[in-house]
């Protein structure tokens, strides 16, 4: 067995680099992907009118691209929340 | 290995949907007089239309074989690469990135970082992208060659020319245009065979909890994480931290910002909200490719596992095995599985992601050739019409090209989904750090950029091939080798930028976020 040195630290294994940093915890990963979800979500609800083009006037729900945006981004959340 | 015998049905669905789409093709290719008709469709494409196109530009033929392999291999934690990897990226693309690009004017992404940074940087990505263009679409090559030895015993190169005539017809005459509207047809199809296999797969496994319980109660330990999502840290090849840090962070916004093959559609839109509602939906849609392209691989390891083989030696997860071959996978459910008249729907949905993944790659590399290298280096006096012919050649060139790396793609790789990330994992780091810097931090200068490349892309090759060089055992994972990249590239590009001499704000005006073209002088 010729080992690379380096795994022993856990920086290039994925086996180790995970424990190492983030601890063996089970459903960590689960709330690292959801929480990064997340984040964006609240990105895309609280973005200012000015910067997607809807300063002036806001469009219908049903032609609002934030709207959808928001719901494929919940719809996303859902899934890692039911299947992760 | 069993063949296929296509009916008459099946193989008058094929033909027509052949037909259907060279047809289209050519039609839409009336009216081509400029570059800008030729390889941004005049900026009049749908957003529909492009949301489509945008989909089948990357879920392809290499994807329907590549993730049924890996899905048999690795199970549901493939399905990231739908979700995660993308839904996050493409939305994060089209509210930050693509209105910015697309205001710009730009006709690709290396045109941006030659001049937020220099033409050395603009040169160097424009080259990785068409190399990396021409190995994908040897991969999707040998995508359809695996197909069509299973379905109709055609040997690899013959399956290989008739792809690229057929593919090479229109779109060499036709351009993004051609490219979009036909993508658009093909997305409907593939959606529809990809989503029969899934149905008629699953009756034959007895649904979904009877085909879960076939592949756990088999006791074997390759199979133990089939049906995590989110893997546990000791997993060799998917490690959740590796799928969050290399694939969600890093692989998946670098491609779905920075991959010309895709973000060369969104140029074409009309309008900037065009652009973004044509990613929003793309993300809509790709919400149930996850299950369209994984499925069958769970399904074929369920029901035809004593013919398709171990992926690893005495099930070692660590030890693949040699011989085994991820790209049968889909073929063999498909002949084992589908009646007449559905396999002819299916084929169609098959040739619908190779025709369509290889006419936006050509398309794209013959764009980034055109405009960041003959226009930008050999001939800046070219005149339109010149590069208009050039671009066309180019297309023919790309598909021998392509042809011709497909043989070494099938020796080389034992799934064409592996060989596809490989290639993106050398250079993806680098440039979504380039990207980031430069167009979120002003104080990022030329040198940074180039410091930033250099070094993310000497990580990203001594992570991928410091076990080989060194004689060490195991292999590192693609998603690692892009992490590191990516980390390298951006602690580099910021030491040295604090070290050089900031850009002027007038250097900077419509390249950086915060100081966009209309704003007044200060």
């Amino acid at each position: 067995m010729n080992s690379c040195p380096v795994d022993s630290l856990g920086i290039l294994d994925p086996s180790r680099y995970g424990s190492l940093l983030l601890g063996q915890t089970a459903g960590l990963g689960k709330w690292v992907f959801i929480g990064a979800l997340v984040a964006v979500l609240i990105w895309l609800i609280m973005m200012p009118r000015e910067l997607i083009g809807q300063a002036k006037v806001v469009p219908p729900w049903w032609r609002n691209v934030r709207f959808w945006a928001i719901v494929v981004c919940l719809l996303q959340i859902l899934v890692y929340w039911q299947f992760a | 290995m069993h063949v296929a015998r296509l009916g008459y049905l099946d193989t008058a669905l094929v033909v027509l949907y052949l037909l259907a789409v060279l047809g289209l093709g050519l039609w839409v290719s009336r009216g081509i007089r400029s570059t800008r008709d030729y390889f941004l469709a005049g900026k009049s494409l749908p957003w529909w239309a492009v949301a489509m196109s945008l989909v089948v530009s990357d879920i392809g033929a290499k994807d329907m074989i590549g993730v049924a392999g890996d899905s048999y291999r690795y199970g549901v934690v493939m399905m990231n690469f739908d979700f995660i990897g993308c839904s996050l990226a493409v939305l994060i693309a089209a509210f930050l990135f693509m209105p910015f690009f697309w205001m710009a004017g730009i006709y690709t992404i290396p045109e941006y970082l030659g001049r937020r940074y220099n033409q050395h940087v603009r040169t160097f990505f424009a080259v990785a992208w068409t190399l990396f263009m021409v190995a994908t679409l040897g991969t999707i090559f040998v995508s359809a060659a695996a197909m069509f030895r299973t379905l109709l015993n055609w040997p690899f190169w013959f399956s290989v020319g008739v792809t690229a005539v057929i593919v090479g017809a229109y779109t060499s005459v036709g351009g993004l245009k051609a490219v979009v509207i036909t993508d658009a047809f093909s997305c409907a199809v593939l959606i529809v065979g990809a989503a029969l296999i899934c149905v008629i797969g699953l009756q034959q496994a007895g649904g979904w909890s009877a085909m879960q319980n076939a592949i756990e109660s088999s006791g074997q330990s390759w199979t133990a994480h089939h049906f995590e999502l989110v893997p546990p840290v000791d997993h060799p090849k998917y490690a959740w931290p590796a799928v969050f840090l290399g694939l969600c962070l890093v692989l998946g916004p670098s491609y779905w910002i920075g991959n010309q093959a895709i973000v060369q559609r969104n140029f074409g839109t009309r309008s900037e909200n065009e652009a973004r509602s044509a990613y929003v939906l793309c993300a809509a849609i790709k919400m149930f490719f996850p299950l369209l392209l994984v499925v069958p691989g769970l399904i074929a390891l369920a029901l035809y596992q004593d013919q398709l083989g171990l992926p690893f030696v005495d099930g070692d997860v660590g030890s693949p095995n040699p011989v085994w071959d991820g790209n049968t996978v889909l073929p063999l459910l498909i002949v084992q599985l589908l009646p007449t008249g559905v396999l002819g729907i299916v084929v169609g949905a098959f040739l619908a992601g190779v025709l369509s993944n290889l006419d936006s790659y050509v398309n794209s590399a013959s764009t980034l050739v055109v405009n960041d290298l003959y226009v930008a280096l050999l001939r800046p006096q070219a005149t339109d019409r010149e590069c208009l012919a050039l671009g066309r050649w180019l297309v023919v060139l790309f598909v021998l090209f392509g042809a011709g790396c497909s043989y070494l793609v099938d020796r080389w790789f034992a799934s064409v989904f592996d060989a596809f990330q490989t290639f993106l994992s050398f250079f993806q780091g680098s440039l979504l750090a380039l990207l980031l810097l430069g167009m979120l931090w002003r104080r990022t200068t030329q040198w940074g950029g180039l410091a930033g490349m250099l070094f993310g892309t000497i990580t990203a090759v001594a992570v991928q091939f410091h076990r080989q060089l060194l004689g060490w055992d195991g292999t590192t994972s693609f998603l690692w080798v892009a992490w590191w990249s990516f980390a390298a590239a951006m602690i580099s590009g910021i030491v040295v930028s604090l070290l050089t001499t900031p850009h002027s704000e007038e250097q900077l005006r419509g390249l950086v976020c915060w100081i966009p073209l209309g704003e007044a002088k200060s």
